[in-house]
């Protein structure tokens, strides 16, 4: 869609997406422009990219042709990765980064170092985390090991009690020094053997043991509107309030938690399981705990679609538990980000649909319905999405037939303390918000030298848009 | 002691130094995931590694981390609450290169053939030159530079004069794209505010370039575009 700026012609900012798409797709102008159906209707634009795009394909040349020899000047190679990172001291960082940005050896090191930076940021994938967590280095003993190694204590200093029973009763001295070796070491065994085989086995396959319960619980009594992934579908339910009795929860949630318990212990930074205990906490109606869950565990694995979504989620039923709007903004970002990880995960897309009601932009459930119907045509989720699109449908045609015209930045400043006015004004948010952006901040922060009006910059202020 | 309620960044102090086998035992397990993502990864740019040797490459992590009295746990400054992940990722892709690195030295010397390809990141090294040509275009496209860097001086003299020039050379003369330049922690802007920052310089060296044509150096930035094509 064009997106033209208050003098009706093509904004900046989609200017500056269409010179990189042209330079990233190596397109030319014309076809660029050919393309855009106001590039292709404005001379005036038209004229201003070509301009631009003939500039840009100029100073491709500046690249340098051959291989640059380190320089006296240029920084220990090492810095580069740091760089990346954001690891260096501001006042280093400003010198490294003029250096780098013209130097032709230490430019392309640096260039490397961002690309390995953003492989290394990407999110861990299943595969990758069965591989970690079938090392010897993800296991409690190698880890304790190797604590005791650079502690330079080989005896252990821990706390006895911490220890498990067979690690003491092998500490403690026995009648016989033979007798004693034989049977701690049959009883060593018999005992790491099986330890090794849960370890392994609990290791590989618990976290998703407990996603199964949980999905399981969700869909055996569906109390949430937005989806969690993972779970069939069930009909919602209308919830009266929190289930205060464990005997009114689903026999699965009490599975599941009493497994995430026993295993969050040793797995406290593990993110599977920070996921599945805030899954467990969203369940039990305790948000906080989940908001703070989800938190920590997208620390430890960022850019994580699931955490994202699951956080979006939590924040989503905090924000309807509060009447809390920031909650529900906050869901909104997450689901978003979530979808610019995977722009087709249907979950995402269907709670953010959703999420896209309570906040009144119609549109953008309506665009966000139409999508998933795109992605899942045919389940029974694809049903309840089916009904709820016509339901928005139906809201924006009521929008549309009431045309009665929006209030202007002065009526909305001259009723600024009238408590009805936020009722009058919250329906139609989005359509409010798209005013703003198009025509009362060009009016509140006019570029040219016209002057300003002050009832667009208080309309802004007032309505914190 | 609880270690375990500490945050990352008490946990990294606590253990710098400390020859406390309980808090270095909680600083193993929490970072362990990250660090081997790093290892495991780092470690396939170079080639298909085995299970022990990852683990020898973890174990060498930690061990890196502690070597000289925690050096470098000591000189970690945070500069954002999760700087530490960051920091530790790129302890253990060095640690990896490290290993590589001496490892293809080694096989070297003993006269060896290689089994162990250059890092995937290099080709990009290579791939952002071209082939080399004669002296006459590596002066002409010095003089280019220079005329290039004054008109962006000028333009971009002012607030935010050194980002807007690092944002202009780190796409024209070394070849990053807007999201790569925008992952630079320093750079500070999304992958949008960076096309909007280029966009605006180009428009501005456009303006500059037609508003002084007659100029001698902008002819001579004309003509030595024109000849190259």
């Amino acid at each position: 869609m064009s997106k033209e700026n208050a003098t009706g012609h093509i904004g900046d900012a989609e200017l500056a997406k269409l010179l990189e798409e042209s330079r990233r797709h190596a397109k030319s102008a014309l076809d660029v422009a050919d393309a855009h159906p106001h590039l292709a209707a404005c001379p005036t634009c038209r004229e201003r990219f070509e301009g631009l795009v003939s500039l840009d394909r100029h100073l491709k040349s500046l690249k340098p042709a051959e291989f640059a020899p380190r320089q006296g000047e240029c920084p220990d190679p090492a810095v580069w990765c740091e760089i990346a990172g954001g690891l260096t001291p501001p006042g280093q960082t400003l010198a490294c980064i003029e250096h780098a940005s013209r130097c032709d050896y230490c430019g392309p090191l640096l260039h490397a170092a961002v690309d390995e930076m953003t492989d290394l940021n990407g999110e861990i994938t299943d595969e990758e985390r069965r591989e970690i967590v079938t090392l010897e280095s993800a296991h409690e003993a190698w880890q304790q090991k190797l604590a005791q190694r650079i502690a330079g204590t080989p005896d252990s200093g821990l706390d006895r009690e911490s220890l498990p029973w067979w690690q003491r009763w092998l500490a403690v001295p026995r009648l016989g020094w033979p007798l004693a070796m034989a049977g701690a070491s049959f009883l060593a065994v018999i005992g790491v053997g099986s330890w090794t085989f849960v370890r392994f086995s609990d290791h590989r396959n618990q976290p998703a043991a407990a996603g199964r319960l949980l999905a399981r619980a969700y869909t055996e009594e569906r109390t949430l509107e937005l989806r969690m992934g993972g779970a069939g579908y069930a009909p919602l339910r209308v919830s009266l309030g929190p289930a205060t009795s464990f005997a009114s929860r689903p026999p699965a949630l009490l599975e599941a938690e009493a497994l995430i318990a026993s295993q969050l212990k040793s797995h406290s930074s593990d993110p599977s399981w920070l996921q599945a205990k805030a899954q467990a906490d969203v369940l039990e109606g305790k948000y906080d705990a989940a908001v703070e869950a989800l938190q920590h565990a997208l620390q430890l694995q960022p850019q994580s679609a699931g955490l994202l979504t699951d956080l979006a989620t939590a924040h989503f039923q905090r924000g309807q538990q509060e009447d809390r709007k920031a909650d529900l903004g906050a869901a909104f970002e997450y689901l978003s980000q979530a979808l610019k990880l995977q722009p087709n995960d249907p979950v995402a897309l269907f709670n953010r649909a959703i999420v896209s009601e309570h906040l009144f932009l119609y549109q953008q459930a309506l665009d966000d319905w139409e999508h998933y119907l795109r992605v899942d045509p045919g389940s029974e989720w694809a049903e309840e999405a089916r009904n709820r699109a016509n339901a928005v449908r139906e809201k924006l045609k009521e929008h549309q037939s009431r045309a009665t015209p929006l209030l202007s930045p002065a009526q909305l400043s001259a009723r600024a303390a009238d408590p009805s006015l936020a009722s009058e004004v919250d329906p139609r948010i989005e359509e409010y918000l798209h005013d703003a952006v198009r025509s009362w901040l060009p009016q509140a922060f006019p570029e040219s030298k016209a002057p300003a009006d002050p009832n667009a910059a208080q309309a802004l202020f007032f309505w914190r848009i | 002691m609880r270690y375990a309620e500490f945050s990352s960044t008490e946990l990294v102090r606590a253990c710098a130094g400390s020859r406390d086998e309980r808090v270095w035992a909680e600083f193993i397990r929490r970072f362990q995931v990250v660090i081997a993502a790093a290892v495991l990864r780092t470690a396939r740019r170079w080639c298909e590694p085995s299970h022990p040797q990852l683990d020898d490459l973890i174990q060498d992590t930690y061990l890196k981390l502690c070597e000289n009295d925690s050096h470098l746990l000591r000189s970690f400054q945070p500069r954002h609450k999760d700087s530490i992940y960051g920091y530790l990722k790129v302890v253990a892709a060095n640690v990896v290169h490290d290993h590589f690195k001496s490892a293809r030295a080694a096989k070297r010397g003993a006269g060896q053939t290689d089994a162990i390809v250059e890092p995937i990141m290099e080709p990009i090294l290579i791939d952002s030159r071209r082939a080399g040509t004669d002296s006459f275009d590596v002066v002409s496209q010095r003089l280019q530079l220079e005329q290039v860097e004054k008109i962006l001086r000028q333009v971009t003299a002012g607030k935010d004069q050194e980002r807007k020039c690092a944002i202009f050379w780190f796409r024209h003369r070394q070849g990053f794209t807007a999201s790569e330049i925008a992952s630079i922690p320093w750079i500070g802007l999304t992958t949008e505010g960076v096309e909007s920052v280029l966009m605006r310089l180009t428009a501005m060296i456009r303006g500059h370039v037609m508003s002084s044509s007659p100029h001698r150096e902008v002819k001579a930035f004309h003509r030595q575009n024109r000849s190259k094509r």
